[in-house]
């Protein structure tokens, strides 16, 4: 999958570029039986998160494509899909962006009851991060906003700043009705997914400024399709020689650590050697404790034991 | 690895089922019934009882046997004062303002209620495989918000499972239907419950299952009938007797009863009789309620009720691009689409009758065990496309909505926007993020907040800050707002909230499992 998203739509979809309307939507529907998200749903969270990126990928070639040869995208009805890839190196079909875009005009102010989407400042609430780089650690404040508030114009730069938060993790309580559990910044090129404890908090928007800037020699979400299909398959010497690699290239992963640890243990355990395969499986569930699949083929295996 | 059950959670009943050799398997429950009431009491010696035995102390115990919670689940006290006032047991705001149930002085979360009976659908499930199960696809009405949806995971916590995905009932529906009927089609589901009424439009083409709408009414099911006929004999009772049956809540409690039950039988029958003898003590002895109850009367009183379907399904066929003769077969699904009326009134919406050969009281749990096996990899050649049911937005000025992601779109998916600040030397914007259809954004469900700070002082609308929301599989939300032209960024994931802690959830849950 990994060359084949990057090089464009058409190779995405595994299609020529005179695919008809008709292949294109079957090569799309036997993909998604392959790479929907819910395929992975018991899987780490990294993944989850990664299925995800790449099955909206697919989707943004399926659409780009039926759009480009003038049919309708029938699975984007109302918002439409960015374009996969990044932009300006892959051969996109389609030129036009397919984003909602909203601008104003510079010169008019947004005038009262328009449809011009407008972002309402609000002057008196403090909670300002002092530079987008420090907002990792920023505890997001999540107050109820006062409907007393007056429309004051002319903003000034709020009062001081909070101070930033130690880097823990911590999460600010959650207000009614809402539990926010991760932020981060989008500022840095290729962020390195965190541990599936705390997965969430690698965004996977985060990857798409970075992508589209271009030229990153590694593409980790690649690497990592590669390494899902291994397991997928149970080629279990291919996946710990592929995860071993993502390890070295990502070592604040937990996830790709724990998964190397069962890959080795499945590798072990089709080998026979199955202490080693239980030492690797347990191995995993040390960096990973709510790895499901570790835990499984480990139970299995004591029970085989006993 | 254990396997994944898939539990309907239903309104007035509950249905557990799993994969076996690739077909989905309802598991009948200890007393032998495919079903099992979604129904929770407490004993005087604070015991709980849950299932059939907790329906039959309904008429002893009324005050501390709670039924019907699914309607409560994620709602807030203040939202359901209508139905408070007609239920025997006690809504009571919770802290953060949810609505509790008040048993014997003691408040209960709804999810702890729930939570009851998803861990006696387990244990029958454990029995049945006799192998422990820790995770399950539970089911909802396709029209749930994210808050309702939370709430429902919360309560499979609490019982001890982890809730590997929330399914659409409609769409589970569909699912188990499709994987027999595997042909390309297009497919309406018309699933009228206890509680709620949800209609969805499908696609069904070389195995993909694509959700094209959705659409529904959650105050509209089978307790509603019930009402009706509730309302139909005390009224008569009142004008004979001079006495109101629903002031007096063990009489309410033998009423609803017979009132189902009546409504069940003109199902089959044209005429039904309702026996209550000693219902009520007048001022003169004992009353009874002794009448026969005929078809026609309980249609001609249902007959609001019977309109409220027309509505959503016209709007799930528009949001669907096609009209009632491009589908190909209407699903009939919940209890109450055993009702003729309701079947008449299907078939003249899609202009053919509903299909047969259908349980619609095991379809639903049928169809989240099939979904188990998506997940688990034993059905490689079916997999679903869900949408999500409500708008996604902001908030701008002036509490406008200004909708990200369109309901019925489908997902996983993402869109962007791109916003202008609206005050000269803005310095930051606040980012609230609501859901639901109103234009007015506090009409609608607020989700979160957050802000990003420190963009380019600018006179308003020249400084532009691009919002981008990112939705998964299951709906969770990832939102991110980047000033336009630097690499300022702000971003959250945002979960609903059901009202518990996650310390709240891990008590209750061991306090279950003792």
């Amino acid at each position: 999958m990994q060359q084949r998203l990057a090089r464009g739509p058409y190779d995405a979809l595994g299609l020529p570029g005179n695919a008809t309307a008709s292949e294109v939507r079957s090569a799309f529907l036997e993909l998604t039986k392959i790479y929907h998200p819910a395929r992975f749903a018991r899987l780490a969270q990294d993944i989850q998160r990664l299925s995800n990126e790449v099955f909206l990928s697919l989707r943004g070639a399926h659409d780009a494509i039926t759009k480009a040869i003038g049919g309708t995208p029938r699975t984007t009805r109302s918002t439409q899909m960015p374009p996969m890839g990044p932009a300006g190196t892959g051969p996109m079909r389609a030129p036009t962006s397919p984003l909602p875009v909203v601008t104003l005009p510079p010169s008019a102010p947004p005038a009262p009851g328009t449809d011009r989407p407008t972002v309402r400042m609000p002057s008196s609430r403090v909670a300002v991060p002092g530079s987008a780089s420090q907002s990792q650690s920023q505890p997001l404040v999540a107050k109820p906003a006062s409907k007393s508030e007056p429309n004051v114009a002319g903003g000034a730069r709020p009062p001081t700043p909070q101070p930033t938060a130690p880097s823990s993790g911590r999460i600010p309580t959650p207000a009614v009705g809402v539990r926010i559990t991760g932020a981060i910044p989008t500022t840095r090129a290729g962020s390195p997914p965190v541990g599936a404890g705390d997965a969430r908090a690698a965004s996977p928007t985060a990857a798409a400024p970075a992508a589209s800037t271009g030229g990153a020699p590694f593409n980790e979400r690649a690497e990592l399709m590669n390494a899902m299909e291994m397991i997928r398959q149970e080629q279990w010497p291919q996946a710990v020689a592929q995860l071993q690699q993502l390890a070295s290239r990502v070592p604040a992963s937990k996830a790709y650590r724990a998964m190397l640890c069962y890959a080795r243990g499945r590798e072990a355990q089709v080998a026979g050697r199955i202490a080693d395969a239980i030492a690797e499986l347990e191995r995993a569930l040390q960096i990973d404790p709510a790895m499901p699949l570790a835990k499984a083929t480990l139970a299995q295996l004591q029970q085989r034991r006993r | 690895m254990g396997r994944v059950i898939g539990i309907d959670l239903g309104t007035t009943n509950s249905c557990v089922a799993v994969l076996e050799g690739g077909e989905p398997t309802v598991i009948h429950n200890q007393e032998g019934g495919r079903t099992t009431p979604s129904m929770v009491s407490w004993n005087a010696d604070g015991d709980v009882v849950v299932g059939a035995a907790s329906k039959r102390q309904m008429v002893t115990n009324p005050q501390r046997t709670v039924f019907g919670v699914k309607r409560l689940i994620g709602r807030k006290a203040t939202e359901l004062t209508d139905l408070a006032s007609r239920l025997p047991y006690k809504i009571v705001p919770a802290k953060n303002g949810d609505a509790w149930v008040d048993i014997a002085g003691t408040p209960r979360s709804p999810q702890e209620i729930s939570a009851h009976v998803l861990a006696k659908m387990k244990r029958v499930a454990e029995d049945y495989l006799g192998d422990t199960v820790t995770e399950a696809v539970v089911t909802v009405p396709a029209y749930f918000d994210d808050v309702q949806r939370q709430a429902t995971k919360d309560a499979g916590a609490i019982a001890g499972l982890t809730v590997r995905a929330i399914l659409n009932e409609p769409t589970a529906a569909a699912l188990a239907y499709g994987i027999q009927h595997a042909a390309n089609q297009r497919l309406a589901v018309f699933d009228l419950g206890g509680g709620t009424f949800d209609i969805s439009i499908l696609a069904i083409e070389n195995g993909v299952f694509e959700v094209l709408s959705t659409h529904g009414d959650t105050a509209l099911g089978g307790d509603d009938f019930d009402r009706v006929v509730i309302d139909v004999l005390a009224d008569q009772f009142t004008r004979d007797n001079n006495y109101d049956l629903r002031s007096d809540s063990v009489a309410l409690q033998r009423l609803k009863e017979a009132a189902e039950r009546a409504k069940i039988e003109l199902s089959s029958a044209m005429t039904t009789d309702v026996n209550l003898p000693f219902i009520a003590a007048g001022p003169n002895g004992p009353l009874h309620l002794i009448r026969e109850l005929e078809r026609g009367q309980l249609e001609r009183a249902c007959k609001s009720l019977l309109d409220r379907l027309e509505a959503p399904c016209h709007k799930a066929l528009a949001d669907a691009h096609c009209t009632a003769a491009d589908i190909d077969q209407v699903l009939l699904v919940g209890g109450m689409t055993r009702m003729p009326a309701v079947q008449e009134r299907a078939e003249r919406i899609f202009g053919k009758p509903g299909s047969k050969g259908v349980n619609p009281d095991e379809i639903v749990a049928m169809g989240a065990a099939v979904h188990s096996g998506i997940m688990g990899g034993e059905l490689q050649e079916v997999v679903l496309l869900d949408v999500t049911p409500h708008n996604m937005g902001i908030r701008m000025a002036g509490d406008k909505m200004s909708v990200v992601i369109n309901s019925n779109t489908s997902i996983p998916t993402r869109a962007k926007r791109v916003y202008g600040t609206t005050e000269d030397n803005q310095s930051f914007v606040a980012i609230e993020v609501f859901q639901g259809e109103h234009e007015l954004a506090t009409k609608n469900r607020r989700l979160g907040r957050f802000v990003l700070g420190d963009i380019k002082l600018a006179p308003r609308g020249q400084t532009k800050v691009e919002v981008s929301f990112t939705m998964d599989a299951d709906g969770i939300l990832e939102v991110t707002a980047t000033e336009v032209g630097s690499n300022k960024a702000a971003s959250v994931t945002i979960e609903a909230s059901s009202g518990l802690t996650q310390d709240e959830i891990k008590a209750l849950g061991s306090r279950l499992n003792r």
